[in-house]
């Protein structure tokens, strides 16, 4: 009887930890990281009466949870891959709809600045004309500048994110060492693991997870070391390292990732070993994405600038001198390590010497204790290697260092176009500073007989240098047809030396250079049959207010292919968007698969592990008939004990 | 296979959210007639649109370009106009002036009026479009021509702006006043004609014309009347009569020959190899007098003084050097058998001359008309620049030209002639220009009409690339919203189904 009893208060202490564990459950179903538990049990020992064994109720074996290892691993690293997805994503969708904003874009504006050159071409003598260059060249450079600060404004929220980021992923780490110890304690009493603080830490580190990626080692004791990028220890037992964001050792204007170890150790810089997660995508997106987009839109800037530059220089502005810089060129960024012992260039080492073969990439110059190596960081390529550290890459001057370096491991960073669009500016504030002209006139003589007519035609690639065109201009050149008229003497307007019987072909372009260094930037076009005796100049060109021929040289720039000389500044900036556009088309693309991947993995673990209400509604009921059936049993032996007794009483 | 609540719930969250964001995207599509809304969903498509835009901007500009030239072309085509006028004017007056029936009152009536035309033209040639000066050249902001005391000078420069009117087209949208109203040629533009100005004989000079230009050598002429000894009109052409004096017509230069009344039957002949014009006794004129049969005198046919002689000689031999060493220059021979007192005569060889005849050498021609005077001359020299201002003042010059007598007439005659020649020039120049301009005016007409179906053409495809499907787009649109309500009410009804429900 008495065992009666104690099989009927078995089973009723069962079901009321069925019944608990599945009110557990129902309760939980909407809680991060929980899993499903369930009551294992089993019958009691049986006890032996006479010769056979008779049961004795029911007893819990343990409360467990419904759990695969493998498949919460899964569901954590694609989380990781998705979060990362997605911050790129959420990045180059930005970028992408700055680049292609119709009212913003560059486009429009380069194309309304050489609307505004062709319009001066057809009246340059209009001082309106004139003020409408300078405002869209200005207009242009606000465009530069929007973009490039709304890039600038994306570099920000990166760093801002990759703080919030790191600070989160600090008090995570914090709370799986919590955790573990926590867990390791209990784990040591008699019995089972707490299965809610487990699911407590998993939840922890997937979170970590989802700011990079991880790989855990479940310890013996129960606890479990987080490890990230190439095997720095974040947590180790109850102990966690701290993440911290420091300045780029280049640019300290940069947030970089490192870890501290604990006991004072030393902080290294972790950026680079970083993969997956949030933060893995917002690094990711900054060194691929949005370092090349700014670099090409700066290129973009440059090189336009410097044309129109170039071209400008070699015209006539209203007061006849030669016109100006138009545009400014932002020079290089040069950045050395502030690891560096000695190795120092200087801003002024580092010069463009063509802007048309730049490429918009970085370039790093490491030493390594006797020779300096040149790298271009888009194609991880080097580019030479010497001694001196002097080197002419891509378009680049770079002189030997200001301070030479001495250990070994010194590096420095060039970012000849980082500045680019930032610093382009529009340099005329006067209309009558804007050079339309050319500089030189020919003229035929009025008494000259014959039909000759000159022509000066600039050469195509431009005027060699500075230095070679400004000597020129001031003196008048003369050419006298000699009789018969198949020859022709000049002065030479440098030497002052005379050049006598020059042969002549009627309707043959004369190269007209003058001592070997001398090349006056302008060919002699004389066509037609001049006479003996006949006459003509070649002469500054005062007051030709009307001559439009600068202004149709630099509109030429508008659709020249200068950009390595095969590109125009259109083609480079199409690409640039089309390039955006590409990586935010695949990372959508991506994404999706991800989200595909991600959703698969938390299905299966959730068909394991999820908790279904309807499923525990059923349990509900079958536990509670199981205590029902169990109080029945009591009822029962109570019932037999009455009759035992009534039969006494 | 069991499914948890949350993930049940949270699934068809999703779809709803999947379903609203497709339709979202293709609303706003619709809305804006897109098929890019960003460069990521077609990057090459989205650099194309951006390439393409900027093709048909640069396009567009040429055909702004093109409004640009037109107006300035047909402004200048209205400003030569007026030129051809007043030139046409001119050459009626010209034409009025050089008639005989003009009284002096009636010539100062054309005078005045062709002093008024030159100033017309001046201010035509300085016509400004308000802002910049139509004949500058590029000195388009200052006043092309002006004159001081009767000298016109041109203050512009030979610059012609041209326009970008198509890709790797430009057009010429001026013309410097050098090219319209200065660079002209006087004369009939190869050579002037000019009676000189003391002849006593009623010769006039046509402007003449060239037949052969590769045998015409620039240089001055000078056309010699004389009367030769019968008192024949006859002219030789004499060729830098101020330099080196070399006589072109007619050849040879010398003629010789033997006296009607010689008796001997000696014969004379003139050897020119070696000649040597320049030699100071080569057009004296001689005579060869013989005193015996053997023997002769050299005598100056005009003073008939004796220069030299020569004895013993021997027929068929070289007459010269003479004796006493005479020698001007060629060679002669007297064949056959002279007697004493036969004489024979070397002259300048000149052609005879009547009223009307066409005078002509080194590949040019003209006339000379009337009655030229012995000694009279007439300078042939190349043309020179005269602009049509200046062909203007000539005109208004040589109708100051006095008139009193016959010789006076001839040479007023001659002077207008030759303006009129040059109005001839100065028109044919200025319609050379217009045509030119026509040229271009049809050349851009042209350019406009292949820009045009350029722009077309890229905006198609501009529109193949950017425009967006509409009745596609639409047909998407009603399919998304099926789906999207669907997806709403599947997931109202399995929300609903809950066994707690059942459980009372």
């Amino acid at each position: 009887m008495a065992n009666l009893f104690g099989i009927a208060v078995s089973g009723l202490y069962v079901a009321q930890q069925n019944l608990t564990t599945t009110s557990h459950n129902i309760t939980n179903a909407n809680t991060d990281g929980y899993n499903r538990q369930r009551v294992d049990q089993e019958a009691r020992t049986p006890i032996r009466l006479g010769d056979n064994y008779v049961g004795t109720g029911v007893v819990v074996t343990d409360v467990n949870r419904y759990y695969s290892e493998a498949l919460v691993n899964s569901l954590r690293d694609t989380s990781s891959e998705y979060e990362k997805l997605n911050a790129y994503q959420e990045m180059t969708s930005r970028l992408d709809g700055i680049l292609a904003d119709e009212a913003a874009g560059l486009s429009p504006a380069m194309l309304k600045f050489f609307d505004s050159v062709q319009d001066l071409s057809n009246d340059p003598s209009s001082i309106s004309a004139r003020q409408v260059v300078i405002s869209s060249g200005e207009s242009l450079a606000g465009t530069m500048k929007f973009i490039d600060d709304r890039m600038n404004d994306m570099y920000q929220d990166i760093d801002r994110d990759l703080e919030a980021e790191v600070s989160e992923a600090n008090e995570l780490a914090q709370t799986v060492a919590d955790l573990n110890k926590q867990i390791t304690v209990v784990g040591n009493l008699p019995g089972s693991y707490p299965n809610d603080l487990l699911d407590r830490r998993d939840l922890a580190i997937s979170e970590l997870a989802q700011k990079f990626d991880v790989t855990t080692a479940l310890q013996e004791d129960g606890s479990i070391n987080v490890f990230i990028g190439t095997g720095q220890v974040l947590v180790y037992g109850a102990t966690a390292n701290t993440l911290s964001t420091q300045p780029n050792p280049f640019d300290n204007s940069r947030k970089e990732l490192a870890i501290t170890t604990g006991y004072g150790g030393a902080s290294i810089q972790i950026t680079t070993f970083l993969d997956g997660g949030r933060i893995g995508g917002l690094l990711e997106f900054r060194s691929e994405v949005l370092d090349e987009a700014r670099n090409e839109l700066g290129r973009v800037a440059v090189v336009l600038a410097d044309q129109m530059n170039q071209q400008h220089n070699k015209g006539y502005d209203m007061d006849n001198t030669l016109g100006m810089d138009m545009f400014n060129v932002a020079a290089p960024q040069v950045n050395n390590s502030i690891n560096n012992a000695t190795l120092f260039y200087d801003a002024t080492d580092v010069t463009i010497a063509d802007t048309t073969q730049l490429t918009g990439s970085d370039y790093r110059i490491d030493f390594d204790g006797a020779n300096y190596s040149i790298t271009r960081m888009l194609d991880s390529q080097v580019l030479a290697t010497n001694a001196t550290g002097a080197f002419t890459v891509d378009g680049l001057t770079i002189n030997a260092p200001t301070t030479a370096g001495t250990v070994p491991g010194e590096t420095t960073v060039i970012s000849p176009t980082v500045d680019g669009a930032n610093l382009f500016e529009m340099l005329i504030t006067q209309p009558k500073d804007i050079a339309a002209s050319a500089p030189m006139v020919a003229t035929a003589a009025n008494a000259n007989t014959g039909t000759g007519i000159i022509e000066l035609e600039p050469i195509p690639d431009g005027f060699d240098a500075a230095g070679e065109y400004t000597a020129d201009f001031a003196t008048t050149v003369t050419i006298t047809f000699d009789d018969p008229p198949n020859t022709f003497d000049l002065v030479d307007p440098v030497s002052g030396t005379n050049l006598n019987n020059i042969p002549f072909t009627p309707g043959q372009q004369l190269p007209y250079v003058g001592p070997p260094s001398y090349d006056p930037g302008f060919r002699i076009n004389l066509t037609g049959t001049p006479a003996a005796g006949d006459v003509f100049t070649i002469e500054p060109n005062i007051d030709g207010v009307g001559d439009n021929r600068n202004a149709l040289l630099m509109g030429e720039v508008e659709t020249s292919n200068f950009i390595l000389g095969q590109e125009s500044l259109q083609d480079a900036y199409s690409q640039l968007v089309s390039d955006v556009g590409a990586v935010t088309q695949r990372t959508n693309v991506n994404l999706e698969a991800q989200i595909a991947m991600r959703d698969n993995a938390r299905e299966v673990k959730d068909r394991l592990s999820g908790v279904n209400l309807d499923e525990e509604a059923a349990n509900l009921l079958k536990y509670e008939q199981a205590y029902q059936a169990s109080a029945r049993l009591i009822q029962t032996a109570d019932s037999m004990f009455q009759t035992i007794l009534g039969m006494l009483g | 296979m069991r499914v948890s609540t949350a993930l049940l719930h949270q699934k068809g969250t999703e779809s709803l959210l999947t379903q609203q964001t497709k339709t979202m995207k293709t609303q706003l599509q619709i809305a804006s007639g897109k098929r890019i809304l960003t460069p990521a969903d077609d990057p090459a498509g989205a650099a194309k649109i951006l390439d393409l835009e900027q093709a048909i901007g640069v396009i567009e500009r040429y055909q702004d370009n093109i409004g640009d030239v037109e107006s300035r072309l047909s402004l200048e085509e209205s400003v030569l106009n007026g030129v051809t006028d007043l030139i046409i004017r001119m050459k009626e007056l010209a034409i009025q002036g050089a008639n005989s029936t003009q009284s002096p009152e009636s010539l100062k009536g054309i005078l005045a009026e062709v002093e008024e035309h030159s100033e017309t033209l001046l201010q035509l040639a300085n016509t400004s479009d308000g802002n910049e000066y139509l004949f500058a050249g590029y000195k388009s902001k200052t006043i092309p021509f002006t004159e001081t005391a009767g000298v016109f000078t041109y203050n512009g420069d030979q610059g012609v702006r041209m326009t970008k009117v198509g890709p790797g087209r430009q057009i010429a949208e001026t013309d410097s006043g050098f090219e319209v109203f200065m660079d002209l040629q006087d004369g009939n533009g190869t050579f002037t004609t000019v009676p000189n100005g003391t002849n006593a004989g009623t010769g006039q000079i046509s402007v003449g014309t060239v037949t052969d230009s590769t045998a015409w050598v620039p240089d001055t002429y000078e056309v010699n009347f004389q009367t030769d000894s019968s008192g024949n009109l006859e002219y030789f052409v004499v060729q830098d009569p101020g330099g080196v004096p070399a006589q072109v017509s007619p050849t040879p230069n010398l003629r010789a020959s033997a006296d009607s009344g010689n008796a001997g039957s000696g014969t004379i002949a003139l050897d020119f190899a070696g000649a040597d014009e320049t030699n100071a006794n080569y057009y004296t004129p001689i005579d060869i007098v013989f005193t015996a049969a053997n023997d002769f005198n050299i005598v100056n046919a005009n003073t008939q003084a004796v220069i030299d002689s020569v004895t013993g000689y021997v027929a068929g031999n070289n007459i010269f050097p003479a004796d006493g060493g005479f020698d001007p220059g060629y060679q002669a021979q007297i064949s056959n058998a002279p007697q004493a007192g036969d004489s024979f005569r070397i002259e300048r060889n000149a052609t005879s001359f009547a009223d009307g005849d066409t005078i002509s050498f080194n590949g040019i021609e003209f006339k000379i008309t009337g009655e030229p005077a012995d000694g009279d001359t007439f300078t042939v020299d190349e043309s020179t620049n005269q602009s049509m201002f200046e062909t203007f003042k000539a005109l208004a010059d040589a109708l100051k030209m006095p008139q009193d007598n016959p010789a006076e007439r001839s040479i007023f005659t001659s002077a207008m002639g030759k303006v009129m020649k040059e109005l001839d020039l100065a028109l044919s120049s200025n319609n050379r220009v217009q045509a030119e301009i026509g040229a271009r005016m049809k050349a851009v007409e042209t350019e406009y009409e292949a820009n045009t179906g350029a722009v077309l053409a890229l905006k198609q495809n501009l529109s193949v690339v950017q425009d967006l499907d509409m009745a596609d787009a639409i047909t998407k649109y009603e399919m998304q919203l099926v789906s999207l309500q669907a997806a709403q009410q599947s997931f109202a009804k399995i929300q609903g189904l809950r066994l707690f429900d059942y459980i009372q």
